[in-house]
């Protein structure tokens, strides 16, 4: 943990992948499956390959806390540390009462991304195509995970925290990563960021959890989303 | 239909690739599409009847599922690499001419787009329903395309991207090929796309899927 003069605090986390505890209907509902019921063969590959991923996936997140005051709040914008962000009405409106924030990121490693391609480059392609579903769930769990360590660690002092919003969704432009990862470390967790704003590893997530004594954490974030057609939101409506 | 050229489009269907493959397990240590293909050549039977009443009978019947969302992606592309493994021996006859591809896709995911899997998966189903593919890879600038498409036998692209920061790459794309070459259908994908964003920018199609372009391609009798 480190502290720096405007009061914020670093922090960063390397994740044991079993922790995560990655249930076969979660992959099997990645892949497509409704409810998560994968039939044969495809089960017993999910299953076999879960095994197999801790040899491949280095799962770090990390996350940068600004103290109370560091986050204004306009309409469609908020104000972080001094940087403008152009983040548009829904983000605006979930960011709603906070004063503090977490900018944070998850990954699952670089080596992930090459043994997805390897499957694929020897012609293995459902075993590619599951584990790619597999560390897509991999980052989200991790993200999951911090984001219960922030609302944790602002729980501790009597702050309440927002959904955590991330560039990208919800009408909130995917450039404006660039500023958010100006607030973190030079390769913060292994993570770079192409000039059209794809993080390298292709497993990553990053984004921001608003903190403050009224926030109101959202209902179910797939309501908030516009991405009528995604294949989550039904799966997830299904349940 | 003939024992053999039943049992080649069963074997593509379940992605029984050959005999050496452990799935589906009723059919374990039985002959799979590979073999069975060898065996019906050998007997005989034309290359092309191979092709159009078994192979593609196989790739057509998990299509069908998957549109009825009784398939899913998984098993479009076991039944692809059992369509594929077969396709390998009748290598000879689309050399010699006796057999034809249903034309040639050339595929990538456009300049500053690194995603690679969705394409792929592209590429692969195509191939599976009997197309050439050329494919370019990933991070691909249009005058990649432009360099591809000359003499590529009824040619047809597809473009992919995943993020809203690389559509404009597709749209330029689209313009580039379009200005040189009008008569190439071009088609595009991807998560964030969407099938008003390809006809505004010129596009022959969007499919949130593969199968999606396999069917509208067979529609019009490529
Ligand atoms: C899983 C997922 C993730 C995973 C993995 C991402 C990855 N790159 O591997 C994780 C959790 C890590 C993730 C992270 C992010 N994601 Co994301 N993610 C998704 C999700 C849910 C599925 C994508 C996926 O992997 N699908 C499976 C693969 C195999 O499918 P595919 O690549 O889309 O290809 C298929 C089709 O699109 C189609 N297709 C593709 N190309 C073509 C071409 C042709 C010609 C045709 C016919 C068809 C076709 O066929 C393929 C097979 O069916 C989508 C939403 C969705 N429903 O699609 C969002 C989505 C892609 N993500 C999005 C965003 C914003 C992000 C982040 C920027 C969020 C953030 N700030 O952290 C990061 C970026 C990551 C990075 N590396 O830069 C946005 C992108 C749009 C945008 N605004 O730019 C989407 C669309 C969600 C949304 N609601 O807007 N994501």
């Amino acid at each position: 943990m480190r502290e720096d003069p405007i009061g914020s605090r670093l922090e960063e986390f390397r994740l044991d992948v079993a922790a995560l505890d990655l249930r076969p209907a979660r992959v099997a509902a990645a892949a497509g499956y409704p409810g998560g019921h994968a039939p044969e063969p495809f089960a017993h590959m999910i299953r076999e390959t879960l095994e197999a991923v801790a040899a491949h996936a280095d799962v770090r997140a990390g996350f940068r806390l600004f103290p109370p005051g560091a986050l204004t709040l306009e309409d469609r914008a908020f104000r972080l540390a001094g940087v403008g962000f152009e983040a548009g009405a829904i983000i605006g409106r979930s960011l709603r009462g906070s004063t503090a924030a977490a900018v944070f990121a998850a990954t699952v490693g670089r080596a992930y991304d090459d043994w997805i391609r390897a499957h694929f480059d020897r012609n293995d392609l459902v075993r590619g195509f599951l584990i790619d579903a597999i560390g897509s769930e991999i980052a989200e769990a991790a993200a999951e995970w911090l984001d219960a360590q922030i609302v944790a660690g602002a729980a501790a002092r009597g702050l309440a925290a927002t959904n955590r919003l991330s560039p990208g969704y919800c009408g909130w432009c995917v450039a404006e990563q660039h500023k958010l990862f100006g607030f973190l470390p030079e390769r913060f967790l292994g993570i770079t960021l192409t000039a059209t704003s794809m993080m390298i590893p292709l497993k990553s997530v990053s984004g921001v959890v608003g903190l403050g004594s009224a926030v109101e954490r959202g209902d179910y974030p797939c309501r908030m989303c516009d991405l009528g057609h995604c294949y989550r939101r039904r799966a997830e409506f299904e349940e | 239909m003939n024992d053999i050229l039943q049992r080649i489009a069963t074997a593509v269907e379940r992605g029984k690739t050959d005999r050496d493959a452990p799935y589906p397990p009723d059919l374990r240590g039985e002959e799979g599409a590979a073999e069975l293909t060898a065996r019906a050549l050998q007997q005989g039977i034309p290359p092309e009847r191979v092709l159009a009443d078994a192979l593609v009978q196989g790739m057509q019947a998990v299509g069908d599922r998957f549109e009825r969302g009784q398939a899913f992606l998984p098993d479009l592309l076991i039944a692809a690499r059992a369509m594929t493994a077969a396709m390998a021996h009748l290598r000879p006859a689309f050399e010699s001419g006796a057999v034809q591809h249903r034309g040639t896709f050339v595929v990538g995911t456009v300049a500053g787009d690194l995603h690679d899997i969705g394409k792929r998966i592209v590429a692969m189903v195509m191939e599976g329903n009997g197309w050439k593919v050329v494919d370019l890879g990933i991070n691909v600038p249009a005058a990649r395309f432009l360099e591809a498409i000359p003499g590529q036998d009824r040619c047809v692209v597809g473009l992919s991207a995943l993020l809203t920061t690389t559509m404009p790459a597709m749209e330029n794309t689209v313009r580039t090929i379009k200005a040189q070459h009008p008569e190439v259908p071009v088609f595009v994908g991807g998560a964030p796309v969407t099938a008003e964003f390809g006809a505004r920018i010129g596009a022959d199609g969007y499919f949130p899927n593969p199968q999606g372009l396999v069917r509208h391609l067979g529609r019009r009798g490529v």
